[in-house]
């Protein structure tokens, strides 16, 4: 058993680690998050002349490659300093380039992979409705209907992911009502965020600022043939791997988060004084800071673990689940003790605590409920299906 | 142009000084010289005096671009002029038109290991540089030197030059540099027995003073806070 990085993946985290710390230091995460419905532009083509956008595309469709924990340790260095804002990296990379990668025909990775590669494409998805996000297929009322040349697509979704900036909505329709189990008939679209019939509206939301969470409106959006992602009717079973990278990722951006709280925690209690000394002396404080370290190597092991099965190609939905709840619960935990910490100070806007707080919230609901994956772990260690 | 840069893997320590537990990186001075060493040279060699862990200094300068690199295996301290006596040997083979180094390393801050190589390769060296340019044979540096002065010096090649921080921004190793470098050629050599004149005896933190208050807050509550202390010194 290894519990440490390759030489190829410590030098490449360790060049990550110089990149944000110049590029990305925490005070422009603050002052790009400050700006609600403004998408940092400028933060997304940073990645690209970092070569990010390019991260587990094959070399051959003119991406750096790397795989799973390539993707984790550069999620997790971005996410020490740039908490939920690295999804304007990680969106496109498990949405598009995974997506694509994994599902598309040789003239969609041709057509597609080089262009993601190079920046030139940014992803959204659309999975979530109005009416349900945890069941997904209960809620499902987004229709694709079979057209001459493609298909023609309504309904809405919400919590598009910077979607009034995206290329491309990975967007899951039913396109089969006549079916035996609702898991049948559904289809993955690569839909043109910018076609005819695509209307789009930000929503507000506690964290997660910047990078624009959006309801989508289709009324006859046309999508050709050439943009359905695999077979259609059969999106259901292709999905799994997807939401399996999706949750370490999302487990790999709260050790980031872990480390960011970590590092602000531990530099605040050698520096503040009280009662005649450093804070950082004071036992409930330690205790507090040892709760931390704690936490973030426990979520560190679980998603490494997850993203080594998936690499060997094992089966690792329950790991990847177990991970996802663990690390997202950690992060918020430890940003909740880290405003308990700095106090007056991690309640301010002008330090990070409160932002690690706002952004890793969202990880304990989404893209799954920690009570769905619980259901769906509490499943695959053999009991009845709850839901 | 073939140039040579050298190159020192240097471990950051933390008040506990614990060297098992120290992160280690490429010195950054080196980084600057090895990022020079790139935009000028047709061909570049990494080199290297450390143990295991100089390894890493080597792949980091080959995933930045360098053609091939040479690490010579010594564990346990070495003074200046030991290193340069161990790399010498190397940079008399390789012959190049360049050497370049770093003007000090971040552990140790002697800045004499490239002073020190130039006088055993026989030659021409210019310290602390922060601008070079390269033309008939012939390089023109620029330094800064006391008072805010600038130098500007021409000194045919081949000569050894060591580079300030500030002659250039190093480019970031790739993940794809990265893979590419655990292919490059790295030649590893034994190094020969050697005594370093001087020995660090030991390594402390120094007592804590009196008198320092760290300010924290927000950007106004600081400068606020700088504002009360610099009327109550000037005022008293």
């Amino acid at each position: 058993m290894d519990f440490e990085l390759s030489e190829e993946l410590r030098l490449f985290q360790r060049q990550v680690r110089k990149w944000v710390d110049k590029e990305t230091p925490k005070d422009y995460a603050r002052e790009l998050e400050r700006h609600e419905h403004d998408y940092p532009f400028e933060l997304w083509d940073k990645f690209t002349e970092a070569g990010y956008h390019g991260l587990t595309v094959p070399e051959e469709y003119g991406g750096e490659g790397g795989d799973v924990l390539t993707q984790m340790v550069l999620a997790r260095e971005l996410c020490r300093s740039l908490g939920g804002l690295s999804w304007v990296w990680g969106l496109t990379s498990f949405a598009g380039s995974k997506s694509v990668g994994l599902y598309g025909t040789d003239e969609q990775k041709e057509r597609l992979l080089p262009r993601i590669a190079n920046g030139e494409l940014r992803f959204s998805i659309g999975f979530t409705e109005p009416d349900g996000g945890t069941d997904v297929l209960g809620a499902l009322k987004t229709r694709g209907e079979k057209v001459d040349g493609g298909w023609r697509i309504s309904g809405t979704k919400v919590w598009c992911s910077s979607a009034h900036v995206a290329d491309y909505i990975l967007l899951l329709a039913r396109t089969d009502d006549d079916v035996a189990k609702r898991h049948q008939g559904v289809s993955l679209f690569l839909l043109d965020a910018k076609a005819e019939g695509v209307e789009i509206t930000e929503l507000r939301k506690l964290g997660m600022r910047a990078i624009g969470s959006c309801q989508v409106n289709l009324r006859d959006v046309f999508v050709p043939d050439a943009d359905v992602l695999g077979e259609p009717g059969k999106a259901w079973y292709m999905l799994l791997p997807t939401l399996n990278n999706e949750r370490m990722m999302v487990g790999a951006f709260c050790c980031g988060i872990l480390d960011g709280v970590l590092e602000d925690a531990l530099e605040y209690v050698k520096q503040r004084r009280a009662f005649g000394r450093a804070i950082g002396e004071f036992q409930t404080i330690q205790g507090y800071i040892t709760e931390i370290a704690l936490m973030r190597d426990q979520a560190e092991l679980m998603v490494y673990r997850a993203a080594n099965l998936l690499n060997a190609g094992k089966p690792c939905h329950l790991e990847a689940s177990m991970a996802k709840v663990v690390a997202s619960e950690y992060a918020v935990k430890a940003a909740d003790l880290g405003i308990s910490i700095l106090g007056g100070m991690g309640y301010s806007a002008d330090t990070d605590m409160q932002r690690y707080w706002r952004d890793a919230r969202l990880w304990k609901i989404g893209p799954i409920t920690n009570e769905m994956a619980r259901n769906a772990i509490a499943e695959q260690l053999g009991l009845p299906r709850s839901f | 142009m073939k140039v040579l840069v050298t190159v020192k893997q240097v471990a950051t320590l933390d008040d506990r000084l614990d060297v098992e537990r120290a992160e280690w990186d490429l010195n950054s001075w080196d980084a600057h010289a090895a990022e020079a060493a790139l935009e000028l040279g047709d061909e570049v060699v990494a080199v290297t005096v450390g143990g295991e862990q100089a390894r890493e200094a080597l792949l980091t300068v080959l995933a930045m671009g360098a053609d091939r690199a040479v690490h010579i295996t010594h564990d346990g301290p070495l003074d200046p002029l030991a290193t340069a006596r161990l790399l010498a040997p190397v940079v008399q083979r390789e012959a190049p038109d360049l050497v370049l180094c770093g003007a000090h390393s971040a552990d140790a801050l002697n800045g004499a290991t490239g002073v020190a190589l130039a006088a055993l390769a026989g030659l021409p060296r210019m310290a602390a540089v922060k601008a070079i340019e390269v033309a008939d044979g012939a390089a023109t540096v620029v330094r800064e030197v006391e008072g805010g002065l600038v130098e500007r010096l021409r000194v045919k090649l081949p000569a050894l030059f060591t580079v300030q921080a500030n002659i250039n921004e190093p480019r970031y190793a790739t993940l794809r540099g990265i893979r590419k470098a655990a292919s490059k050629p790295l030649e590893v050599i034994a190094a020969e027995d050697i005594r370093p004149g001087a020995h660090v005896v030991a390594t402390t933190v120094p007592p804590k003073g009196e008198g320092a208050e760290m300010l924290t807050g927000s950007a106004g509550e600081v400068a606020a806070r700088i504002a009360t202390i610099i009327k109550s010194k000037v005022a008293g």
